[in-house]
């Protein structure tokens, strides 16, 4: 066996996946070439390097401030710990609109999905969805004031990101309230702004016991 | 390979969407996931953002769990997936030098100067070579997994290890 034959093999024979007839012919011809015998030591020495680094590595800084507010842009439906008792007003406004969730509304009890699935809302939704609009509509607002007035505050970097999803969320809802304005009847539009007015609510939620965590 | 985090207590919480006990979670794995994203990737930032991306995809899932692995298998998937994404579309923006500033601070306890050597020499592989160096050696997959991981033939995965393996050795001789 030439050495650019031997060379070519020498990753299988130190990682172990070199046919047997194989192997001793290259253990041949590395016992009578010294260069071949060389490479085959450097390579096996720098696997050996690679296989004994550490795998955990802490990073810089703590990543958890900026992971916390993506969870809660994520629509998972569970029990949320509170942190505390939420405003009456809040609580009244936002037991309606779980109620509804979990009655009139239907189909809001899956416990883990992507954020919103517009298609897969048209064929669950119901007719009539005013109702719900107007009840999630309140839930948000009362539980955005409870937000607004809640004496702790978030970090600076989760609060601009946190601020930054709540003023998408705004923008989204407004726009769909607008293009409602002008196609009262679209039931694609209906089911857009409960799908994102859930949305907001959930992140409103987790923004209301966050101060605890981060 | 020493994976904490196991809890099968915090997991039924987390499952059932408290936040707190995924926290905790992450916690007990941020280190080795962050440790096979930034070798993975070769950057700091990118790996902070994979690292975050691993656990954001993990929480989303975490309904499709079912227990057959323990946590920690089912989230190096997850991880090695995302970052492995992430690579990919890493390939299509230009790349600034290696930053291991972060990951010397890191490291516990102080590591020789042959391995900082190493980690660096890694670092500035190739992305191809890179990934599959430390998937094969570092991680330890097969090259039928890293094939699928990575969506490359089983013989691009041995080539781009050949490829890394020579690479290394000429910049650490």
């Amino acid at each position: 066996m030439r050495c650019d034959e031997v060379e070519r093999r020498l990753d299988d024979l130190i990682d172990g996946g070199l046919a047997r007839a194989d192997a001793e012919r290259v253990d041949a011809h590395l016992a009578c070439c010294p260069r071949c015998r060389g490479e085959r030591d450097a390579l096996a020495s720098l696997r050996r390097a690679a296989q004994q680094l550490p795998r955990e590595v802490r990073p810089a800084r703590d990543l958890w401030p900026a992971i916390a507010p993506r969870l809660a842009g994520t629509t998972r439906r569970a029990a949320i710990p509170w942190r505390g008792a939420l405003p009456v007003a809040a609580t009244v406004a936002l037991a309606v609109a779980l109620a509804y969730l979990a009655g009139g509304g239907g189909s809001r009890q899956v416990a883990d999905r992507p954020p919103a699935q517009p298609t897969a809302r048209l064929a669950l939704a119901g007719d009539g969805l005013a109702p719900a609009i107007d009840t999630l509509g309140r839930a948000a607002a009362a539980l955005r004031e409870a937000v607004e007035h809640q004496p702790a505050s978030l970090a600076g970097e989760t609060s601009a990101v946190v601020l930054e999803n709540l003023k998408i969320i705004d923008e989204a809802i407004a726009r769909l309230h607008a293009a409602l304005l002008a196609d009262p009847g679209n039931r694609e539009l209906q089911v857009l702004l409960v799908a994102t007015l859930e949305q907001q609510i959930d992140v409103l939620q987790r923004v209301w016991q966050m101060p605890a965590q981060v | 390979m020493s994976r904490t985090g196991d809890d099968n207590d915090l997991l039924a919480a987390a499952r059932a969407g408290d936040v707190t006990a995924f926290e905790a979670l992450y916690r007990a794995n941020v280190a080795w996931v962050y440790g096979l994203c930034l070798r993975m990737l070769g950057d700091r930032g990118r790996a902070e953002e994979t690292t975050q991306d691993t656990f954001v995809r993990a929480w989303q899932r975490l309904a499709s769990f079912r227990g057959d692995s323990s946590f920690s298998t089912w989230l190096y998937r997850v991880a090695v997936n995302t970052a492995a994404s992430a690579l990919r579309s890493q390939r299509s923006r230009p790349r600034g030098s290696a930053d291991l500033d972060g990951l010397e601070v890191a490291l516990r306890p102080a590591p020789s100067e042959a391995r900082i050597d190493l980690e660096r020499a890694i670092a500035l592989l190739p992305a191809g070579a890179r990934s599959v160096l430390v998937l094969h050696d570092v991680e330890g997959l097969r090259h039928e997994e890293i094939a699928e991981v990575l969506g490359c033939a089983v013989g691009t995965s041995k080539a781009q290890l050949h490829r890394a393996r020579r690479m290394l050795k000429e910049v650490l001789q």
